[in-house]
């Protein structure tokens, strides 16, 4: 069997499975990457049990065939020819052997009958969107998941499936994060709605490898697994077993003040005092009504104090209150307008960050005592 | 044979045939879940491990099984729970020490730390409860409905005042019927959520949705039910889910800060049901019970706290043990930023600004305004002529409640509460006087008044 394309081609669909090898699994053969005809198309699958990734590379095909070859071996190689390259690679299992106009390469391959076979599933839900928006929305909850794995169910997005409507939500405790994506109505055969815990490290993967699309996302949801796939890749994650916990009774909804501020700057005071907070990444936030303006400042006994502020429009009393400055910029970056609303209520009561004018998503955070 | 020596049986001898590596990824964590006319159900953590032993190993393990288990004809496989990894409390203290830095201060998400099925905060068990002569017989009380819910005191009432640990105590108590009958279905609920939940279903007509949700639990405990007090229609759902659940033996749990006699405009028979059971009370810790809690409080934050200073938090934190609680927490933090062991003198310095805060002010108008909010009158009713015996005893109380909160003078008392004589409210303040050195239910409710008053 042969197989001719482009440098381009090769990298790109290798790009795709590279960074779900498994690395230092007991088989080598979860490292590897497996290439094989899949009608008519040369398909690239890797797995390390947890996701699955397949992908498929555009060229000229002749035959049919199948090996396995150690992934860091094969896009290194890869990655050292320029773009436009011609590469022919002959199949003559276990061997490979890649030529160009002036290089000769063969590859020692694995047996591909080790090779874990990715599992299939019938989707009990399903949901269509275009992959920007997803990956947006996912860009926008994200920061907000617990990555350390002491309550597995909180150590991932939920996405809450309805009839119209795909829901994100991510918290840590310390803050959560939930945005509304509108979905076209899906088919009637998937009207029950679903709600799936998706493991984040997945979805670090989605919006790595479906980053250059611009075509709709279909996510497929079965019972342990869901499927994220486009005509170019496909990604299988299994789901987090567990109840999410009901957040909406968090997300406060009346508040003492409400302040519109450009989001921009906010972002450059919140980073100006982080240079001097506490290890605490304690900042003080000030909502001043009488001058109009909003106070982010920071004291480290050692380091010195900073004060800067900005202009807003605010309605309601006058607030002052401690955050983390970490969870505070998640926040206010995630915000896609110019302004931001900013509500709050007191010290010890939750605050609210969301963008003027945009419903579709709200970033809730806890603040810090003050002592 | 039990289905797990025959899946050991099974396994090692499929082990010898397998590379050590093969076997450990593909047959960790797998079970034989069920056994059946020859059919044997093996359930994998996930879906790759099904796949490989469906399409890779399944004549393997089917003719190992059949070694051990001569009538195996098929085996099936499964996706199973996944084994949900719970750290140890140990474990997770240090990951999260490890994770940031400390995290006393940063404020988290109170509301989720419960579990979504029973509302219930995994934090409060009986371990931590520090039982003493104020809560003896609450506590008993709860141990008996953990023993045979449903029968022994159905429904069990718990009250008593503010930070005193009833809800530590209902929670605790679901906690551990939780894990002692995992069958029951358990449900905590505030009665304030209650409230809203059954006025939004009314809303939203979902209501006997809502009914039969709550008619299929077990075990239901109602935290704060004083504010029912003054919803009717709420008050009419409770009763009937009441009767529902008491009829079929369901335990049903109460807490409040007053008794079910003090809680106004209650319902003559929600009144007598939550009377039906035990009725068990509160009090205030003695100075043991006290210092106690601070000891098992300081050892769970590991704070190394001397006797003395122990003795000190005890001594000034009379009557709410949150409000201790609050106390050492501050001690705490401060310590570790210090880095000084927390003596006596250290404690005392530190406390200060909250044992020596002085009194909030308050004004007649707050009084007789929480007063009235306390019996559910109109202010208008507490100064206006009305003799009725419901309106004079809480009239009365605040004519005590400004003698002995704000010092006014009689006369200044009289004419505020609707222009009557000083010599009425010096017969009230003398009567009042008496009656709370005499009476216990009487201190109580004045105490709780008190805390309206200031708290607002």
């Amino acid at each position: 069997m042969r197989f001719t394309c482009l440098q381009e081609n090769l990298q790109n669909a290798l790009s795709v499975v590279e960074r779900i090898a498994g690395r230092n699994a007991a088989l080598p053969i979860l490292s590897a990457v497996l290439i094989s005809t899949h009608q008519n198309r040369l398909q690239f699958v890797a797995t390390d049990l947890e996701l699955g990734a397949t992908t498929w590379c555009a060229g000229k095909l002749e035959g049919e065939g199948r090996l396995a070859l150690p992934m860091r071996l094969i896009t290194q190689f890869v990655s050292n020819f320029i773009p436009q390259t011609k590469l022919q690679l002959d199949f003559n299992p276990p061997h490979l052997t890649v030529t160009t106009e002036n290089s000769k390469a063969t590859f020692r391959g694995l047996d591909t009958k080790d090779f874990p076979i990715i599992p299939a599933f019938t989707p009990l839900h399903a949901v269509t969107v275009p992959v920007k928006t997803l990956l947006h929305g996912l860009g926008q909850v994200l920061p907000a998941v617990a990555t350390h794995e002491a309550r597995p169910e909180i150590n991932g997005v939920l996405f809450a499936i309805s009839k119209n409507e795909l829901k994100l939500a991510a918290t840590d405790t310390f803050r959560l994060a939930e945005k509304i994506i509108t979905t076209q109505a899906p088919d009637d055969n998937v009207s029950r709605a679903a709600r799936v815990i998706v493991p984040h490290r997945t979805l670090h993967e989605v919006v790595r490898i479906f980053s250059a699309g611009t075509e709709d996302i279909h996510i497929d949801v079965g019972e342990h697994q869901l499927c994220f796939h486009t005509p170019t890749a496909q990604l299988i994650s299994r789901l987090i077993a567990g109840e999410y916990p009901n957040y909406a009774a968090i997300i406060p909804t009346k508040f003492q003040n409400n302040t519109v501020v450009a989001s921009k700057a906010f972002a450059g005071l919140v980073r100006g005092a982080a240079i001097f907070a506490t290890k605490l990444n304690d900042i003080h936030v000030g909502i001043e009504t009488s001058k109009r303006a909003v106070r982010v400042s920071a004291v480290d006994p050692d380091k010195g104090d900073h004060t800067a502020t900005a202009p807003a429009e605010i309605s309601g009393e006058p607030l002052e209150a401690s955050f983390n400055y970490r969870y505070l910029l998640d926040g206010i970056e995630a915000i896609p307008t110019d302004n931001l609303e900013f509500a709050a209520t007191s010290a010890s009561t939750p605050a609210v960050i969301k963008p003027r004018g945009d419903p579709s998503f709200i970033y809730v955070i806890m603040p810090i005592r003050r002592s | 044979m039990t289905l797990e020596q025959l899946w050991q049986a099974a396994l090692g001898e499929i082990e010898l045939t397998l590379s050590k590596a093969h076997f450990h990824t593909w047959l960790k964590n797998t079970t034989i879940v069920a056994q059946e006319n020859g059919v044997v159900l093996v359930s994998c953590p996930n879906g790759f491990t099904k796949e490989w032993l469906e399409n890779k190993y399944n004549k393997l393990i089917l003719h190992a099984l059949r070694n051990v288990s001569e009538d195996t004809r098929e085996v099936r496989y499964v996706i199973g729970k996944e084994a949900v990894l719970t750290p140890s409390p140990a474990a997770r203290r240090r990951r999260e020490l490890l994770v940031s830095p400390p995290m006393e201060e940063q404020l988290d998400f109170k509301e989720l730390a419960v579990d979504p099925n029973t509302n219930l905060n995994p934090k409060y068990t009986f371990e931590s409860f520090v039982v003493g002569s104020f809560n003896e017989l609450a506590h008993a009380a709860a141990q008996a409905v953990l023993k045979n819910p449903g029968t022994t005191y159905n429904p069990l009432f718990v009250y008593g005042g503010v930070g005193l640990g009833k809800t530590h105590l209902l929670q605790a108590t679901g906690n551990a019927v939780v894990s002692q009958h995992k069958s029951l279905a358990i449900k905590y609920v505030t009665a304030d959520r209650l409230a809203n939940e059954i006025v939004s279903s009314i809303l939203g007509g979902s209501i006997d949705q809502l009914k039969n949700d709550y008619r299929r639990i077990d075990l239901l405990i109602v935290d704060d039910a004083q504010f029912l007090s003054g919803k009717e229609k709420v008050q009419e759902e409770v009763f009937h889910t009441f009767n529902v659940l008491y009829q079929k033996n369901k335990q049903i749990i109460f807490s409040s800060d007053r008794p079910p006699k003090a809680i106004p405009t209650l319902t003559e028979r929600l009144r007598s049901r939550f009377e039906g059971g035990m009725v068990a009370d509160i009090s205030y810790p003695d100075f043991e019970t006290r210092l106690a809690i601070v000891k098992a409080k300081a050892r769970e934050k590991e704070l190394a706290l001397d006797a003395e200073a122990a003795a000190y938090i005890a001594t000034h934190f009379q009557k709410n043990i949150r409000e201790l609680e609050g106390a050492l927490n501050r001690v705490a933090s401060q310590v570790r930023v210090s880095r000084q062991s927390p003596t006596a003198a250290y404690v005392q310095k530190y406390l200060a600004s909250i044992i020596n805060e002085p009194r909030k002010n308050t004004s007649p108008k707050q009084v007789i305004k929480a007063v009235a909010e306390f019996y559910d009158l109109s202010e208008r009713d507490l100064i206006e002529r009305g003799r009725k015996k419901e309106i004079v005893h809480p009239r009365q109380i605040a004519m005590f409640l400004l003698r002995e909160e704000l010092k006014n003078s009689y006369p200044f008392i009289g004419m505020k509460l609707g222009g009557r004589d000083h010599t009425t409210v010096m017969h009230a303040y003398d009567k009042i006087s008496k009656e709370f050195e005499e009476n216990e239910n009487l201190r109580r409710e004045i105490h709780l008044i008190k805390e309206r008053i200031y708290n607002v």
